[in-house]
């Protein structure tokens, strides 16, 4: 089994993902990162994984080959995620399944699995992402926000069904950072939604960090099924 | 043909690994006749569902099969295959077949 904790965060390519990979790899974890293309450049004590997160197979292959190769699994990060701002009159059926698929079902299934290996030497930390656009109720981002309200509610009860194991399930909540996933969003939409925080400026990967360490560390062992939204959302 | 004693010796590995964390009171014994499911059952739902995956971790260390035991299949079964150590084992011996006969 390897010495190093192990944290699993998926997204990893780019954006908040790529951050994360970066400060956990930078801080003693082995990180195993995934991510539908190549992750570019050099990394160390980093493996990177190439998969689609609702893929079933290709996610039960990985967790098998965790299981193999590291023999324990400390952390998953849920970051992988995918938006789409549209009307809802104007959301074709397509976008919906996959914006449901990446940020829900890829979601659910990297916690099951994650679960059933965590459990094995009863620990665990699952940190899952949601948005503000759910408490703030988004025009323009119905699917988005609905695929996030349910990883909020997949959250609060994998808190209560994995207590028992040892493992903690918790969400982050952040507002808009300046990644891709927002880059379709015109800058009057964001600036609007700004005003709408208690402090008003962009997040930034640090602010995940922050949340996320918090959430992982061994002490957070009573501190489940809790949701955090940045910027006093 | 996979061995049925080593199917058992699987579900008996996952029972030891939960009697770890069990009361003595609620511990199990390994025993075919040993009931998981029903009034007679000292298991609760949890540690059911924590039982059942950990048998499947077994199965797959030791004969490198990857199962998923509580399917639509065994859900809707007139008899439970999950009602005792002796008719899981039963099932886990046809579903090696049957990803064997694939």
């Amino acid at each position: 089994m390897r010495k190093n904790k192990v944290i699993l965060i998926t997204g990893t390519r780019k954006g908040i993902g790529r951050a994360l990979a970066h400060h956990y790899a930078g801080s003693g974890y082995h990180v195993i990162g995934c991510s539908r293309s190549e992750f570019e450049g050099e990394l160390e004590n980093y493996r990177h994984c190439c998969l689609d997160v609702a893929d079933e197979r290709a996610v039960k292959m990985l967790f098998s080959d965790i299981a193999k190769l590291e023999g324990r699994l400390d952390v998953l990060v849920n970051n992988a995620g995918v938006a789409s701002m549209n009307h809802s009159l104007l959301t074709p059926i397509g976008v919906v399944n996959k914006i449901i698929e990446t940020n829900f079902i890829g979601t659910f299934l990297f916690c099951r699995e994650a679960a059933r290996l965590m459990q094995r030497r009863r620990y665990g930390r699952i940190v899952n992402f949601t948005t503000v656009a759910v408490p703030l109720k988004l025009e323009g981002e119905a699917i988005y926000a609905a695929s996030k309200a349910a990883v909020i509610s997949l959250t609060q009860v994998l808190a209560r069904e994995l207590a028992s194991l040892g493992i903690t399930v918790n969400a982050i909540g952040p507002t808009p950072i300046k990644t891709d996933l927002i880059r379709g969003v015109s800058q009057e939409k964001l600036d609007a939604l700004i005003q709408r925080q208690a402090i008003r400026r962009y997040g930034e990967p640090r602010d995940v960090i922050n949340v996320i360490d918090f959430f992982v560390q061994p002490a957070s062992d009573f501190v489940t099924g809790q949701v955090m939204f940045l910027g006093g959302v | 043909m996979y061995n049925s004693e080593i199917i058992l010796a699987a579900i008996y590995r996952a029972i030891d690994w939960m009697n770890e964390e069990l009361p003595p009171e609620r511990k199990l014994i390994k025993s075919p006749q040993t009931r998981l499911l029903g009034p007679e059952s000292l298991l609760d739902s949890m540690r059911f569902v924590t039982l059942i995956v950990t048998i499947e971790r077994e199965i797959q260390e030791a004969l490198g099969a990857t199962l998923t035991l509580a399917d639509e299949r065994a859900l809707s079964m007139k008899h439970s295959p999950f009602r005792s150590v002796e008719s899981l084992a039963a099932y886990v011996a046809t579903l090696l077949r049957e990803t064997t006969n694939a």
